[in-house]
């Protein structure tokens, strides 16, 4: 056996991670253990195995001299093994063979750069890290001299921009089975910057990566898909709660309803591609956009570029923020914001105008490019649209660089809209009333602009540009089922437009007139909607919602750099107010927690947030937020008939509490001289098992309930909806919650006070049947749910349904209870 | 003409080749000069005459020990990648051949074919990456019946073809594929040593 192990007879600190320093060079192997140990004085085991030879001095390693320094540094906090290059590492792998395997599964090889891994890691080893933390800290070791020299800037849109893994990892499996597409992304980004670190992902089934968490292209370049698993790295000192939090996000990812990318239906010679059911015909309008004519002249004022450049980056976070609020669709805009602060993107434009003086408009239009190719040449269909999201982010930060003003639809009649590739911030300035249908030259099924459009309900096609008639048309007509699209048709085609515009009309306005069914046998029932912004509230008054049931005030807050100012937040309220004018609109307040986090906030990410500080937990906490908020309802209430709930009340002192800060709120209001609304209703969201359980006392304080069957569910099955693993375990419709929403409604009933549902329950037509059996009066759900419960409910009695009801309460399972409802029908 | 490779046979075999080594070193050192380190011509010639020590100091029981003794006396002074390699490969030949007294056709190719596996995991090497897998792959293929110095004739020289076409190749693994394309054009060391190993036991069993 050679001579070259030279462990370092020195007393040893009984949990302190050893270090085994491999290379072919014994005096290189003993110089850095002694840089090492310049780190981390006498304390640390370092061992050698380097040379070859009799006496270690040819240049060479030994398995078996590596193998025997391992043994000689075991200890129970393990040992991590730093190897110069080449052979070190076949013979490191070798002597893993050699040595007990009890010993070998304390051994960490780390792939850190010898120099620096060493004194890293002898560092954290010495500072009492484990295994794990010493290796991650020493992979992470090249990191500081790639900043000290710049190269931190250069990283190119796949690569992570921070070399390797650190101070804490985890692993999570994609279970959403579009992937990792990118409203997940742009969570995961979102999420990353909320902590103290640098955070990396890895697709360890597809060997990619590591990608920063804080760059959306990156994470896009992993290529990752369904059922991949997932190693998130951070570094940092809150790296332990960042790669906590993102785990548990990714853990969440479930599917997202739009997401998994339709399959493309063969399309027919002669049709496009359909995208929004609907029949519709009118006059054909195109969008008229301005091209910002991006200069390409040199800069020699490179600090002034990047200042200009990131100015109209904040203009246009601004936009897109604004887009948002009103809008269904809000996470496609959490996208584009993502996209508008990756890294990749704006990290290369500024470099760009710093190394070739571009000015700022070409230097964001390079990086704009250059990251659109790089989504274009991803497999996957879903990312791959993604393209659209990049160029149409692009676009609008060159319109607020060059002053160009967005697209604009001509006035006129309502008409039907051509357009070459409607970009996401496009589609959100359709308004329903004004736009019949959409006819897209380009774009395709999953784009967002596509989703957007089915959220508000606007008969959509595309991928039409063979059919788009070389003169300009002035009428069209369109199938938003079949993709067939008429232009100019003639009489005969007009006639068939008009009779299949018939039969899709009263297909959807058997939707509620007026939201006020009743069953065949008198009792009435009321349907209202959920809403979440503005173009939600519009389609609900479309679908003819009685009032808004459960206004989402989550979208003022979310994905902003602080919290709005009461000015903003009246603003956005009363463009949602005023769409429904004269009736009534329930308004949640903030519901956020750290399953919702808020960046401003500064909310510590907990182990359990759906049992943690969320709800009105968390404004109890905040009351300067909630009253701030409190405040813009009233004034932005003014004149209207709104009301306010509470999210997440289980006490009565809760309530007690919260009565405080609106009190508060309306007297600073009435000093100010503010006019608002006053008295406002004050209400709860039914949906901690301990709120139905004393609903009774609750309502002595409040003045009305609604039962948010999700989280009830939830809380009372301990089970989470949509667990990959549980199936369908937590269904409303278990005897357990069904008893908890019938005393709610007898407490409601006996103290006067409304009770409505407000979770998904009310929007599925066959456990819509039940809540009413159990005497819930009103319902409130997506706009899209409307004409569908409607169906479900008008031809069925309601002395059925109260049986049905009975029956169910006392079923054995979810299913059974279904099935009472199901005879009826 | 042997019908099988005894624990005699083998061990005279290590002997040739450690002979053989010795005198080919500056050839594979020429070989290694312009796309590795200098060293594979010495460093192996090292190995051999270590593991031919070794097997005169302690004469081994079975083929097995046979093997394993060659194995680790390369892991532990080749120095290069090498050493854990042909390490690995004579020490996974070892575990095929545990207890046996000798090996038939068969056998010797289950231990190479053991040996050429373990060196594929353990280098992550693929045919084609310019390595030493590039001679042993074919060498294993063309152990495929006959008598059996007939066989290890054609594997030797299936080896030799594979070490030849290893000269157009661009390196992939080891320090050559530092050089990238210029790796061109050169034939691979290791490629040449694994040839010469199956040629002195060809010559061994003739």
């Amino acid at each position: 056996m050679p001579t070259s192990a030279t462990p370092t007879p020195s007393t040893v600190a009984p949990s302190t991670v050893a270090l085994v320093l491999v290379s072919h060079s014994r005096p290189l192997a003993e110089a850095v253990a002694k840089l090492a140990r310049q780190m981390a004085g006498d304390k640390l085991t370092i061992a050698c195995a380097a040379g070859i030879g009799p006496d270690g001095s040819e240049l060479g390693t030994d398995g078996t001299a590596i193998a025997a320094a391992i043994e000689q540094a075991d200890n129970p906090a393990g040992t991590v093994v730093l190897m110069d290059l080449g052979s070190a590492l076949i013979s490191a792998d070798v002597a893993l063979d050699l040595i007990d395997p009890d010993v070998k599964a304390r051994v960490t090889l780390s792939a850190a750069p010898f120099v620096e891994g060493a004194v890293v890691a002898a560092a954290r080893a010495a500072a009492g890290g484990n295994r794990a933390e010493v290796a991650a800290e020493a992979t992470a070791a090249l990191m500081p001299k790639s900043v000290q020299l710049g190269e931190e800037s250069a990283a190119v849109p796949a690569a992570a921009p921070e070399a390797g893994a650190a101070d804490a990892v985890a692993e999570a499996t994609i279970r959403d089975p579009a992937g990792l597409h990118a409203r997940p992304a742009a969570q995961i980004v979102a999420l990353a910057s909320t902590f103290d670190a640098s955070v990396t992902l890895a697709d360890i089934t597809r060997k990619t990566g590591p990608a920063s968490a804080g760059s959306m292209v990156a994470l896009a370049g992993l290529g990752v898909r369904t059922n991949d698993r997932l190693a998130i790295a951070a570094r940092g000192r809150e790296a332990r709660q960042a790669v906590a939090a993102i785990a548990e996000l990714i853990g969440g990812f479930v599917g997202t309803g739009d997401a998994p990318p339709p399959p493309q239906r063969a399309l027919q010679a002669g049709r496009a591609i359909p995208v929004v059911p609907g029949v519709v015909m009118g006059p054909l309008v195109r969008l008229q956009r301005a091209t910002p004519q991006v200069p390409t002249w040199p800069s020699d004022d490179p600090p002034g570029e990047i200042t200009r450049l990131k100015r109209a980056v904040t203009v246009a976070e601004r936009s897109i923020g604004a887009s948002a609020v009103g809008n269904t669709s809000g996470d496609i805009f959490v996208v584009q914001l993502a996209l508008l602060r990756d890294p990749a993107i704006i990290d290369r434009a500024k470099s760009l105008i710093s190394t070739e003086r571009h000015n700022a408009a070409f230097a964001w239009q390079q990086a704009i490019d250059e990251a659109a190719q790089h989504y274009r040449a991803l497999d996957d269909p879903y990312l791959k649209a993604r393209e659209a999201d990049v160029r149409d982010v692009g676009l609008v930060v060159l319109r607020a660089l060059l002053n160009t003003r967005p697209a604009v639809l001509p006035s006129g009649p309502p008409a039907i809209l051509l357009v070459d590739e409607l970009a996401p911030s496009e589609a959100a300035l359709l308004d329903p009333a004004r736009v019949l249908g959409v006819i897209d030259a380009r774009g395709g099924p999953t784009s967002h602009a596509a989703i957007m459009l089915r959220a508000v309900g606007i008969p959509a096609v595309a991928g039409a540009a063979a059919m788009v008639p070389a003169k300009g048309a002035q009428a069209a007509g369109l199938d938003g089922s079949t993709g067939e699209v008429w232009f100019d048709p003639d009489a005969e085609q007009c006639e068939r437009i008009a009779q299949r515009h018939a039969v899709w009309k009263s297909g959807q306005s058997r939707a509620p007139i007026g939201g006020r069914l009743k069953t065949p046998d008198g009792h009435e029932v009321e349907l209202w909607a959920n809403v979440s912004g503005l173009a939600d509230a519009r389609a609900a008054r479309l679908g003819g919602a009685v009032g808004i049931g459960l206004l989402r005030t989550e979208m003022l807050f979310l994905e902003r750099a602080e919290a709005p100012s009461e000015a903003e937040q009246v603003t956005l309220l009363r463009e949602i107010f005023e769409v429904f004018t004269d009736h009534p609109i329930v308004v949640r307040a903030l519901d956020a927690g750290g399953d919702k986090p808020i960046p401003y906030l500064a909310m510590e990410p907990e182990p359990n947030p759906f049992l943690g500080l969320r709800g009105i937990r968390l404004l109890l906490a905040r009351t300067e937020l909630f009253e701030t908020q409190l405040r813009a309802i009233l004034v932005a209430g003014k004149d209207h008939d709104v009301r306010i709930m509470l999210p997440m009340i289980a006490t009565n002192d809760e309530l007690v509490r919260a009565r405080a800060c609106l009190d508060r709120a309306h007297r600073a209001l009435k000093q100010a001289g503010s006019p608002h609304l006053w008295p406002v209703p004050f209400g709860i969201m039914i949906e901690v098992p301990a709120a139905a359980l004393v609903a009774e006392q609750l309502a002595t304080q409040c003045d009305f309930f609604s039962i948010g069957t999700n989280d009830l569910t939830q809380y009372v099955l301990a089970a989470e909806r949509g667990h990959p693993g549980l199936g369908g375990y937590a269904d409303t419709a278990h005897p357990a919650v069904l008893r908890l929403i019938a005393e709610v409604v007898e407490a409601g009933r006996v103290a006067g006070r409304s009770v409505s549902v407000c979770g998904e329950s009310a929007a599925d037509p066959a456990l819509a049947g039940l809540l009413v059996g159990l005497g819930v009066t009103r319902l409130s759900m997506g706009a899209a749910s409307l004409a569908g419960v409607w169906k479900a409910l008008e031809k069925l009695p309601f002395n059925a349904l109260e049986s049905a009801a009975r029956q169910a309460l006392t079923a054995e399972s979810a299913a059974a209870a279904r099935a009472a409802l199901t005879r009826l029908t | 003409m042997p019908d099988v490779l005894d624990i005699a046979l083998l061990t005279s075999w290590i002997d040739r080749t450690a002979a053989v080594l010795e005198r080919e070193k500056a050839y594979l050192t020429e070989l290694d000069a312009p796309i590795g380190d200098s060293d594979h011509g010495m460093n192996m010639a090292r190995g051999f005459a270590a593991a031919n020590a070794k097997l005169g100091a302690t004469p081994p029981g079975d083929v097995g020990a046979l093997f394993k003794t060659v194995g680790m006396a390369l892991i532990s002074t080749v120095g290069g990648a090498a050493g854990p390699l042909y390490g690995t490969l004579f020490v996974q030949a070892g575990v095929k051949s545990a207890g046996k007294a000798s090996l038939d056709l068969a056998g010797w190719r289950d231990c190479l074919a053991a040996g050429l596996a373990g060196i594929v995991q353990r280098g992550k090497a693929e045919p084609g990456d310019k390595t030493m897998v590039d001679a042993l792959t074919p060498a294993v293929a063309a152990l495929d019946g006959g008598g059996l110095s007939a066989a290890l004739a054609a594997s030797a020289e299936a080896a030799e073809q594979g070490m030849k076409a290893t000269i157009p190749l661009v390196a992939r693994k080891g320090r050559a594929s530092y050089l990238g394309e210029r790796s061109a054009g050169h034939q691979d060391p290791g490629a040449t040593s694994s040839w010469m190993l199956l040629k002195a036991l060809a010559e061994t069993a003739a």
